[in-house]
């Protein structure tokens, strides 16, 4: 599989490079800014650490300074939009989704003007910043407006195809990024498609769909409990929506059994989508590893994601433990 | 919207000069026809000799056999726009390249015989085509309309792409090449050989259409203001739901944007040229729906289908429903942002020729986006926006100095950077005057702050907040439909 989609060869190896997500983000948008005149970018006082300072460097002309102010961000980027600009709106997400959701669902969504939103440092990982900025419920948020896509790239170099495939699109996106370094472990040969999943590692045994920097821990427990003789399918899943039903409902039909990861509430996250999709189409057991209804705190990143149950070791376990359910039910 | 561009073809600079006088009292656009006696002749004045008034926009049609040397003398000319002919030599994307990057625009020219096809690989690189039928150095020709074929070929690959024809138009045959798609009548002899120029002129001018109609007299405006009202109360009471009192109090601005202030063209909602309004308080829609059904848009029978199911007009504004409307709104305290990123666009794009308007409430300015949106305006010097706040001192729960006080209103727009205009919102003369002032102020973005009646025009409506988001019932509305009818009376008496 790894010869269909390209990945690094070791992806346990222990000299991993690791790179922040958001800074494929600001490669990327330079590339498209080079390539197609009509993208732009504005930034509410977050220049540096959204990554997008290497677009207002290239093209001032071509970049807004908003100053803190999420509301007018969005806006900004609705007449843009209007004017046949593709904006790149860029803050933390805590604050852009987070505080303008009704600006995103009146002069983007229902106004239908392909506006870009970027939100950073996404998830649990921001560590010490606490619950105030650690972004849980962006997923949800965006999730649930009509013309939205929802786009939780799984690396550095996948943000960066992400962002160029954005700025072709025509529809309103919303882009997931987080703040520490993650692994990368996919390569330029990896195949990205907005509102596409892929099948990362073949397994018959049980599917873990995973999103964001999850993918990477969930391919690290597929190989840990490969060795207890479990063969897990593992799908990348960094479109959430639209959700790539087909990918999905093949892997399940054929494992019968579902491990979902994000590093977000999964009320109305991946988890939710996938259960609704499973509830509907093809239930089977099914576990949500996520954040479950509670707000972060401070801390170390890998503190914070032992804390919350995010790791691979708690992936390895959910997927025993959905497997000895299906043997029950199947039993 | 069809534009009329007056053209000079002169081989001496003193005929130069009569025809460039007898013109330059009423021609907004002008092209300037040149030859250099090989591509075409006979020779006309040198690129040297060439002038124009102050404050026109010319463009240069060049009959050249090599256009590309003089491209450094027509820079410093600054026209508008520049023309060669596709027959010509010379590097054409060379060309259009160094005069787009000095925000002149670049069309190109093509004689009977030259198909579209020749130009289609470039298309992406000019910004005009002109269709010439005429005598190449001559005036008049003859008006060839199965070259309207070429029209149908290049709007089909290039929708936006600005058409121009050239020869023998006059007033018998404008309508058929406007019906073509042509969008730029170069008129030479039809208006330079009539006795009376400036007639000929007006004479295509009501050729070409709605903004381009003799100015309607202030009487006019306010009757149609009148009748604004008439079919907002007739709306609001087939609605049974909405607003009243805001509509009402708006009907004079909104008179005077459309049927004054703005250009458009209701044919063309998407016209590239066309100045934008924004309705940032989208529960005044009404008066919004009524405005452009006057004004063309569409039909006035479809008013009456406000807030039904299926209806274009819904409730609050939604712009993918009904052409002609530039934004969704309802939600309060979001035109003026929309308005600044539509102005930045502008800016970046090079086009300066457009004005955007706001049309926004005073409850709305609780709202802190608005607040965001006015840091941002004056930050970037934004001054083609002209915002109006309709300032009629009431919102849904009462008087908006009870609720949450607003003054010193026009104290707090300046100090956030604006330069502000107060009127008397109910003066459709106040109302054109106040935006044309607007326009010249070139250093800041400009905030009208319109004193309105609201409910204005119905005595039982006006001034009370009541009024504010509920429609008439049917005795109301027979009552307010009368007091309007008297009203149309009192105007007509007052203008005697």
């Amino acid at each position: 599989m790894n010869s269909v989609v390209h990945l690094i060869p070791d992806t346990l190896a222990n000299d991993i490079i690791s790179e922040p997500i958001r800074k494929g983000f600001g490669r990327g948008l330079l590339a498209a800014g080079k390539l197609d005149e009509n993208v732009v970018a504005a930034c509410a006082d977050l220049v540096e650490s959204t990554q997008i300072s290497l677009f207002a460097n290239e093209f001032p002309e071509r970049f807004v300074e908003i100053g803190v102010a999420e509301q007018n961000l969005v806006t900004v980027g609705s007449g843009l939009a209007a004017m046949g600009k593709i904006p790149f709106v860029s803050s933390y997400a805590a604050f852009s989704p987070g505080r303008n959701w009704e600006q995103i669902r009146t002069t983007i969504c229902l106004n239908n003007r392909p506006v870009k939103i970027v939100g950073s440092h996404a998830g649990i990982s921001v560590g010490p910043d606490g619950a105030t900025h650690q972004m849980l419920e962006d997923i949800a948020l965006m999730r649930s407006l009509p013309n939205m896509v929802v786009i939780a790239p799984g690396d550095s170099v996948e943000s960066e195809k992400a962002t160029l495939a954005m700025a072709k699109d025509k529809r309103p996106n919303y882009l997931r990024l987080a703040r520490e370094a993650s692994p990368v472990f996919t390569t330029k040969d990896t195949p990205f498609e907005i509102g596409r999943a892929y099948v990362f590692e073949p397994g018959n045994d049980v599917t873990i769909i995973a999103t964001g920097v999850m993918t990477y821990h969930a391919l690290v427990a597929a190989q840990k409990i490969f060795k207890d003789g479990i063969d897990v399918e593992v799908i990348h899943c960094p479109t959430i929506k639209p959700l790539d039903t087909e990918t999905i409902l093949k892997s399940v039909r054929k494992t019968g059994a579902v491990v979902t990861c994000e590093e977000a509430q999964i009320n109305g996250g991946l988890g939710g989508a996938v259960a609704e999709l499973l509830g509907e189409e093809y239930p089977v057991p099914l576990k949500r590893i996520g954040i479950k209804d509670h707000f972060g705190e401070s801390g170390n990143a890998a503190e914070l994601m032992e804390h919350f149950g995010l790791t691979a070791t708690h992936i390895a376990l959910a997927a025993h433990e959905i497997i000895e359910k299906k043997g029950a039910k199947h039993g | 919207m069809t534009v009329i561009c007056s053209t000079v073809l002169a081989k001496e600079p003193d005929d130069f000069r009569e025809q460039m006088e007898r013109i330059a009292t009423f021609a907004e656009r002008i092209q300037i026809d040149l030859t250099d006696g090989l591509f075409a002749g006979p020779k006309s004045i040198d690129i040297d000799k060439v002038w124009w008034p102050h404050g026109v926009k010319a463009d240069l049609h060049l009959m050249y056999h090599r256009p590309d040397l003089f491209m450094d003398k027509i820079i410093k000319l600054r026209p508008h726009m520049v023309i060669v002919h596709s027959e010509a030599e010379g590097d054409l994307i060379k060309m259009a390249q160094k005069l787009q990057s000095q925000d002149i625009k670049f069309g190109l020219a093509l004689l009977k015989d030259t198909e579209p096809e020749t130009i289609k690989p470039i298309l992406d690189n000019i910004d005009h085509v002109l269709i010439f039928s005429g005598n190449l150095g001559h005036f008049g020709g003859h008006t060839d309309f199965s070259l309207l074929k070429k029209v149908k070929r290049l709007k089909n690959w290039k929708p936006e792409l600005e058409i121009g024809w050239d020869g023998g138009i006059t007033d018998k045959n404008a309508q058929k090449l406007i019906d073509g798609g042509i969008d730029v009548l170069n008129v030479g002899g039809f208006i330079q050989n009539n006795s009376s120029p400036e007639n000929a002129y007006a004479t295509l001018k009501t050729i070409v259409g709605t903004d381009m109609k003799q100015k309607l007299t202030i009487e006019e405006l306010e009757l149609k203001a009148n009748a604004i009202r008439e079919d907002i109360i007739k709306m609001l009471e087939a609605a049974g739901s909405g607003h009243s009192a805001g509509p009402l109090g708006l009907a004079d601005i909104f008179t005077a944007l459309y049927f004054d202030v703005m250009k458009y063209d209701p044919k063309r909602p998407d016209w590239n040229d066309r100045d934008i309004l924004l309705l940032s308080n989208g529960h005044c829609v009404p008066v919004q729906y009524a405005t452009m059904a006057h004004a063309g848009y569409f039909d006035r029978k479809e008013l009456m289908t406000l807030r039904k199911f299926g209806s274009r007009l819904q409730g609050h504004p939604e712009r993918e429903k009904l052409p002609g409307l530039e934004n969704t709104s309802g939600p309060l305290g979001c035109g003026l942002s929309q308005a600044a990123g539509m102005a930045l666009a502008m800016r970046m794009n090079k086009d300066h020729h457009r004005w955007i308007y706001v049309v926004m409430g005073d409850g709305e300015q609780d709202e802190g986006n608005v607040w965001e949106a006015a840091m941002l305006a004056a930050k970037y010097k934004l001054n083609n926006i002209i915002a109006i706040t309709d300032r009629n001192n009431i919102q849904i729960d009462g008087p908006t100095e009870t609720v949450m006080p607003l003054e010193d209103l026009k104290a707090k727009w300046e100090a956030f950077g604006w330069h502000v205009i107060e009127i008397d919102g109910n003066n459709i003369d106040a109302v054109i005057d106040a935006c044309a002032m607007g326009r010249a102020i070139v250093e800041k973005p400009v905030m009208i702050i319109a004193h309105t009646i609201p409910g204005k025009g119905v005595d039982f409506m006006e001034y009370d907040f009541h009024w504010h988001g509920s429609p008439p019932n049917h005795e109301q509305a027979v009552k307010a439909l009368h007091e309007i009818r008297t009203l149309q009376g009192k105007i007509r008496s007052e203008h005697e």
